[in-house]
């Protein structure tokens, strides 16, 4: 066998390819990566190393910031369970029907994409303020939205709406009339057809979404804050709590709450991902 | 058509997904107008044009400037490594492209306050040299950056995933070189793709609350962005004011949204996938 | 131009796309690589043009080495299989971007590029295209479109992959003879890779027909055909009927029982190939293989019939004149007209 004679240098790192530009680019991406990203994320863990098990439970997993996860976490799942049933109406609506009007609704979905989440937060307040628009009707029969756990949780609905819609609308629009059609003329009428034939084949991306939503109203903050009250041990949250330790110069104790809060992402993010792979191989077969 | 629902059934569900949007989406977006305007036209140009107010709109413009051309350069950057090159450990860079996403906003804040605050890694290496970063404009900008890392990328990247090579080879088997491959052939075919990421990396810059109200300090007329404004407006219960200014930002999700839908349906463009 | 390919070898990962081939293109020849999907024909293209690059091996173009340079050095032409025409420019664009993105003491002038493309365009019977954009195209015109835009850097070497994979029949048909043309007329030296056999052997001066990474054979499209070289070309390249026998002692048996076929080949199991149209139905069943047929279907002149071989689960496709037609469920006797005779496993032993 003859040896090679000019070839070009094998690189280390990846398949040889004649587009041009792999080391600037890649190295750019993983510098600004490192320095913008994983450097400074690192921090929250290094910091909470250096304040040995014992403080980091103390801090961490103090009676109030107990109760601020529970919050957090509790309002989060809630949210995202509302979001999963009307996110699956909204986007069954949007997908199946034509409406006058479709294309500004389909438009608005995405409202809590783009409206930032203080403003998001004083207009719910607001509306649901006992002297509020919403608020004047349901004060009266005794419940108090804005100041209570059922602010929070309204606020999440509104943040994590679109992620349920935007994960379940393509797959959706890609169970064909035909899988439908195919199980009317097997005899299913429309509720056995949607349990039966079109709910399993959404149920990734579904799982998606919700997930996506917990995930969001778990970290969130700027909607929340107007519309919790913000008692401690009663409607205080966990990001909220990390600033008040911040405002007393409390470093410690914000590390270990934030620390705690990140992991909870992290593992959010490994089932996120897990479930994007479940999903994009369900449409794939 | 045999497998659809009946008329009403129709009917039932469209009023309720549509009654569900109107209270919790419409609803909300009309109220700020709605409280803006409460006491007049003339009160809610006077909460806009106060001096404080226009400080907090200069610096919101300022630290978007700088935070969403940094993102395009990142963003195409790494789609370009990503999507043009196989290596190993891909998705692993992907996932932590992402990260940023999964990161409540007040952590996002926290981190670069224990990078650079006075108790930080390196505080007391720039108190030194008299640069502040933490309750100033650069920790402001860090922050944002930080928050809308991923808009860009992660809207370029299934794309030009989706395009492949071709076109690249195609133009340098012309006899392109790698610039001219990039600005006449890549570039026009993810513009639209670009723009949309642009607009929401914009819409979050200029929104972004929570990471920013952590390193920002609150210092009226220098280190507060728009929304930490309405904030300041709201607690002190000046709420007409407070929703002027929010009015703002919410004049710019509408035109984000606009811009968006246009994209999406004037280029055809196919936004994908979820998760901001 | 001549091209030269030394004992090319190309791994992705743990699957060999390319396993020691070497090859040889004369100047002005039209070449077709010919093969199943996985067989290295395209990969074998694209390190011709300088898209890939081989683990080891060498390329030369003219004689000169050419195995380090990248495609935009090399100045060959590429038509890529789904076209790659910008989708943004118009079709005058498309072709002129060759030209204009030549530095600056190298770029025609405007009024010259202006006057290649219309020179291309009308080669291509596309003159009053030029305004459009790929989208507004038929696929045969993109084709077209790309075929200009890879001639307008005047290559020597013009390579295509699956030119007429994305087209109907009928357009195909008028593609291929007119490609053909343009090939003569140009001078070039031009290869593409298909997956179609009768592609390859209506169109190629010399047919590659390649499988696993490796060539099976190279030789003329009558050749190929006449004296496939293994089994798999013989399957592969035209249709085929094949029997397991076993060669003993200069005879060839099928189930114990001696064939009346010359045995040109080693002793042991092989398998026994022939042609649909060199069958004979033969009144005595002595020395020939019962076949049991099923359907009898009009071809060209004649009829197909199809049906199993008797004794081993195999399908059998015959074609006869109209007149010798058996009736469906009759059992005939076949005689096997210019059989070959290939060792059983060949192909595995390769690969």
């Amino acid at each position: 066998m003859i040896a090679a004679i000019a070839l070009p240098r094998r690189p280390l790192l990846r398949a040889p390819s004649v587009i041009p530009g792999f080391g600037l680019t890649f190295g750019f991406t993983l510098a600004w990566l490192c320095l913008v990203v994983l450097i400074p994320l690192s921090a929250v863990f290094i910091r909470s190393a250096g304040l040995g098990f014992q403080d980091f439970i103390d801090v961490g997993f103090s009676a109030r910031a107990l109760a601020a996860y529970r919050l957090s976490f509790g309002a989060a799942f809630g949210a995202a369970l509302i979001n999963a049933v009307f996110g699956l109406l909204v986007a069954w609506v949007l997908v199946r029907y034509d409406f006058a009007g479709k294309r500004i609704v389909n438009a608005l979905v995405d409202l809590p994409f783009a409206l930032p989440t203080a403003v998001a937060g004083i207009a719910l307040t607001a509306l649901y303020a006992g002297n509020g628009w919403i608020g004047q009707f349901l004060e009266p029969h005794g419940i108090k939205v804005a100041y209570t756990p059922l602010g929070v949780v309204i606020a999440l609905v509104f943040i994590g709406l679109p992620f349920v819609v935007r994960s379940v609308e393509p797959v959706l629009a890609d169970v064909g009339h035909d899988v439908e059609e195919a199980a009317a003329s097997l005899g299913a009428n429309r509720w056995q057809t949607f349990r039966r034939v079109i709910l399993p084949a959404i149920l990734p991306s579904l799982l998606t979404g919700f997930a996506l939503a917990f995930a969001r109203g778990v970290g969130e903050y700027g909607s929340v804050i107007f519309i919790a009250g913000n008692m401690p041990f009663v409607s205080e949250i966990a990001p909220l709590l990390i600033i008040t330790q911040l405002e007393q110069y409390n470093y410690a104790g914000a590390t270990a709450i934030a620390a705690v809060m990140l992991i909870a992402s992290f593992l959010l993010l490994l089932l996120i991902n897990a479930l994007q792979i479940w999903s994009r191989r369900r449409m794939a077969s | 058509m045999a497998a659809t629902e009946s008329r009403t059934a129709r009917w039932l569900l469209i009023a309720a997904a549509l009654g569900f949007l109107g209270i919790f989406l419409f609803l909300p977006l009309v109220a700020v107008f709605a409280e803006a305007l409460e006491k007049g036209v003339g009160a809610y140009m006077a909460a806009i044009v106060e001096p404080d107010a226009l400080a907090a709109i200069r610096l919101t413009l300022l630290v978007a400037a700088i935070s969403v051309p940094v993102n395009i350069l990142f963003g195409v950057s790494a789609a370009w490594a990503i999507t043009k090159f196989d290596f190993p450990g891909k998705s692993l860079l992907i996932t932590f492209i992402d990260l940023p996403f999964s990161v409540s906003p007040v952590v996002s804040g926290l981190i670069f306050v224990l990078l650079f605050g006075a108790h930080g890694w390196f505080g007391a290496w720039f108190a030194e040299r008299d640069i502040q970063i933490i309750f100033a404009v650069p920790g402001i900008v860090l922050a944002t950056v930080f928050v809308t890392f991923p808009f860009v990328a992660r809207e370029l990247i299934p794309l030009m995933t989706e395009q492949g090579r071709d076109d690249e080879e195609a133009a340098l088997s012309l006899g392109a070189s790698g610039w001219q491959t990039f600005w006449h052939v890549t570039l026009p075919n993810i513009r639209w793709g670009l723009l949309y990421g642009v607009l929401l990396c914009n819409a979050r810059a200029m929104g972004e609350f929570g990471a920013v109200s952590v390193v920002s300090g609150h210092i009226r007329g220098l280190t507060n962005t728009m929304p930490l404004h309405v904030e300041i407006l709201y607690n002190e219960y000046n709420f007409v004011a407070a929703f002027a200014v929010a009015s703002l930002l919410a004049l710019l999700a509408l035109v984000t949204l606009v811009l968006k839908s246009i994209v999406e349906w004037r280029f055809n463009y196919h936004h994908r996938g979820t998760g901001h | 131009m001549s091209i030269r390919l030394e004992n090319i070898s190309k791994r992705f990962g743990a699957f060999t796309a390319l396993g020691d081939v070497s090859l040889e293109a004369r100047p002005g020849e039209f070449l077709a690589l010919l093969g199943p999907s996985g067989s290295g024909k395209t990969t074998l293209l694209r390190i011709m043009a300088g898209l890939e690059f081989p683990d080891c091996g060498r390329v030369s173009f003219d004689g000169e080495d050419v195995t380090g340079l990248k495609v935009a050095d090399r100045h060959v032409g590429f038509v890529f299989q789904h076209y790659a025409l910008f989708r943004h420019m118009t079709v005058a664009e498309n072709i002129a971007f060759g030209l204009n993105v030549r530095r600056r003491r190298d770029r025609p002038t405007r009024s010259a590029i202006d006057a290649r493309v219309q020179e291309l365009l009308d080669l291509v019977q596309l003159g009053s295209l030029g305004h459009r954009y790929p989208a507004q195209l038929s696929g045969g015109q993109r084709q077209r479109v790309a075929l200009a835009r890879a001639l307008a850097v005047d290559p020597k070497l013009l390579l295509l992959d699956e030119p007429f994979g994305a087209l109907d029949a009928r357009v195909r048909k008028d593609l291929r003879r007119w490609l053909r043309e343009l090939h003569d007329r140009m001078g070039l030296t031009s290869i593409f890779v298909t997956h179609d056999q009768e592609e390859a052997l209506e169109l190629a001066d010399r047919v590659v027909v390649m499988d696993h990474g490796v060539i099976e054979q190279v030789a003329t499209p009558l050749h190929i055909y006449n004296e496939p070289a293994s089994a798999f070309v013989f399957d592969f390249v035209g249709e085929s009927n094949r029997v397991p026998v076993v060669v003993a002692r200069g005879k060839v048996l099928y189930l114990g029982q001696p064939l009346d076929v010359p045995a040109i080949g080693a002793d042991g199991p092989s398998e026994l190939f022939f042609r649909p149209h060199d069958a004979e139905i033969v009144k005595s069943d002595t020395g020939a293989i019962p076949a049991l047929v099923a359907q009898v279907r009009p071809k060209g002149a004649g009829v197909r019939v199809e049906g199993k071989f008797i004794g081993i689960d195999r399908p059998f496709e015959i074609d006869v004149a109209a007149e010798d037609a058996p009736e469906p469920g009759r059992i005939i006797a076949l005689k096997p007209g210019h059989p070959r005779l290939f060792p059983t496993h060949t192909h595995e032993d390769q690969a």
